[in-house]
């Protein structure tokens, strides 16, 4: 056996089928219903997921706690070099690993892939599927006489994709809400670009899962909807119920790229790197425009 | 499946039909040249009567086409909206099948008008059959059904505990109905009192239809087993199950005075009704997976299809090879 084989054997025999088989047993335990079964599934998800969820929840918190403090190191430094060393700096500081973030999400993609590969053998999507089932289930009387499975839960057939758009937008509205929630609140000295990326962060990740809500098994899209909506209510509760809802339903402006003034571009010939440099061109400008306009309502009175 | 001098042989989207001896295509359902026809796929056995060719598709149409010229007879098929996975009772000018929707229909041959319609409560992906006037239907919600062939109105049902997804196999006499399913049992039910008379044990689900024959029932199983009971008591009667390379999906069927199946991975054999004993004494490996049931032709021999959409001859008795056709070749 090759390592590739190896790592399929494991794949199939470590995930897929223990996953199928403890989707079948929750089904029975739910009078057959898979959908219930797949909401229960992703609430045991989640539990078993809890240190790395809590991780990036302590992450997610410590990160909007040093945002005054990266603020004013983007306010203060113009090097993006400067500015990141200094950022990771506070980071260290607090203990903030950033990417705590990024293991929960990375753990996921395993599961959506099996529970993919799940649902379409335990729901026999085709009759093969079906016959792949009967191979893969334990030799249990109770798991194999739980088949077939009812796929239809509320108007969703589980097996196909929801065509009335609403598990889209379900989908795309919470993992919008939730990505929103974990993101930190932009300040006015926000790094144009730094807040452009995030905005788009914002808007691209709950498309894309909109759109593969699409093209999906609507079983897929429900473990979705679930884990989103669970980490909705885990954040609002590990945030100390603090969260500012008006902001989260408030789509934010993005500000606009400062213009640098022609004599600003470029490292000031005398500032020494290791010193922290003065206020910079791009504060400046930023800061600038509130000014002008206060400036150009000041005349108009007069 | 095959009528007279014609031989039906589906594989993926595509009905072939050939000539019965020498092989050659007819016709092809769909045609190459001009019928805007997409069947997506073709999993439930056809049947013919009366001239006409009844072909269930998985897009959920039931078509029907000249036997001779594969030209279609009705103004448009007939829509179920829901994949049809069974086959098709064709018999006395009407049409019987079953829908993933649920339903059991009921048609009319010549016009593909809907006589009745019957709601089961899942799938239907079983071939029914026609015991007198009583039409006998599975279903995967685990009830096998008697329908009043008529009207389409329930009569009686029994209800195993697992899903059934094999056609119901009759006893000649017409006394006993055997139905195998996912709950890894196969049942002897009196068609007269609708009674459970005797049920034995797999040890995995039921998928094939089973073979009645010679005072025994026999039916594969997706355990790589092979079962024979006694017809009237439900005992054993090999003294054990025949062992197979592969899951059996396929309908055992009996060739000369060969009980033969063929396994997923394409092993065929030919077992003694008596004992359960390999004929030639080893396997005839295909090196190919077969799902369809085997068809014992006209001359005693034998045709499996491939899912790879090779077609296969066997002479059962001496469990060899005859020739080998790749469809559309």
């Amino acid at each position: 056996m090759d390592a590739l084989q190896l790592i399929g054997w494991l794949w199939t025999h470590g995930l897929v089928i223990p996953m199928t088989n403890f989707l079948v047993l929750i089904a029975r335990l739910s009078f057959g219903y898979f959908g219930v079964a797949i909401i229960i599934f992703t609430l045991v998800t989640r539990a078993a997921t809890w240190p790395l969820t809590r991780q990036q929840l302590q992450a997610t918190k410590a990160m909007q706690a040093a945002q005054p403090r990266i603020q004013a190191i983007q306010k203060t430094y113009k090097d993006p070099k400067r500015r990141s060393e200094e950022t990771m700096k506070v980071y260290r500081e607090l203990g903030v690993n950033p990417l705590g973030c990024v293991w929960p999400m990375l753990i996921q993609f395993p599961i959506w892939i099996a529970l993919y590969q799940s649902i379409r053998f335990t729901l026999g999507v085709t009759p093969e599927n079906l016959l792949d089932l009967s191979q893969r289930l334990y030799p249990v009387g109770y798991l194999r006489t739980a088949v077939p499975l009812e796929n239809h839960f509320l108007w969703l057939d589980l097996a196909k994709p929801d065509t009335t758009l609403i598990m889209a937008v379900l989908v795309g509205g919470s993992a919008w809400i939730q990505q929103k929630m974990a993101t930190p609140t932009p300040g006015a000295n926000v790094d144009p670009q730094q807040a452009q990326m995030n905005q788009t962060m914002l808007f691209m990740m709950p498309l894309m899962f909109a759109f593969f809500t699409l093209q999906f098994p609507s079983g897929l899209a429900l473990y979705w909807v679930s884990t989103n909506v669970i980490s909705i209510v885990l954040q609002y509760f590990y945030m100390g119920r603090k969260m500012n809802w008006r902001q989260i339903f408030t789509i934010s402006p993005v500000p606009a790229p400062a213009v640098q003034k022609p004599q600003e571009r470029g490292p000031k010939p005398s500032s020494k790197p290791s010193e922290p440099e003065e206020s910079d061109s791009e504060a400046d400008v930023i800061d600038e425009a509130p000014r002008r306009r206060r400036r150009r309502r000041g005349r108009r009175r007069r | 499946m095959s009528s007279g001098q014609t031989v039906l042989v589906a594989h993926k989207s595509k009905l072939y039909a050939l000539d019965a001896t020498t092989f050659q295509s007819k016709w092809t359902f769909p045609n190459s040249t001009g019928d805007k026809i997409s069947p997506t796929a073709l999993y439930g056995t056809p049947a013919v009567d009366a001239g006409i060719v009844f072909i269930p598709a998985y897009n959920g149409k039931l078509y029907a086409v000249d036997l001779n010229t594969g030209k279609s007879k009705w103004a448009s098929p007939f829509n179920t909206g829901e994949k049809l996975v069974g086959g098709v009772l064709a018999t006395g000018g009407k049409v019987y099948f079953g829908s993933s929707n649920s339903k059991v229909y009921a048609l009319n041959g010549a016009n593909g008008e809907k006589l009745w319609s019957y709601t089961t409560g899942k799938e239907v992906w079983s071939t029914p059959v026609l015991s007198g006037t009583t039409l006998l239907v599975t279903s995967l919600d685990g009830s096998l059904y008697g329908l009043d062939a008529a009207s389409g109105e329930k009569l009686w049902s029994f209800k195993t505990a697992a899903g059934l997804a094999a056609s119901p196999a009759l006893d000649p006499s017409g006394n006993t109905v055997y139905v195998a399913g996912f709950d890894s049992r196969l049942r002897a039910i009196d068609t007269s009192t609708h009674q459970e008379r005797w049920a034995a044990s797999g040890d995995n689900w039921f998928w094939g239809t089973p073979l009645v024959a010679g005072g025994a029932v026999f039916a594969g199983a997706l355990d790589n087993k092979i079962y024979a009971f006694d017809t009237s008591t439900g005992d054993a009667h090999w003294s054990r199950p025949f062992e197979a390379d592969a899951p059996v999906r396929a309908a055992v069927v009996m060739a000369g005075n060969v009980v033969l199946a063929v396994d997923r991975k394409g092993h065929v054999y030919a077992l003694s009704p008596e004992d359960g004993s390999m004929s030639p004494g080893k396997a005839l490996n295909l090196n190919a997976k077969v799902t369809a049931d085997p068809l014992v032709l006209s001359n005693g021999q034998v045709l499996i299809s491939t899912t790879g959409g090779e077609m296969i001859r066997i002479d059962p008795t001496r469990l060899e090879i005859v020739s080998r056709t790749k469809l559309g070749s």
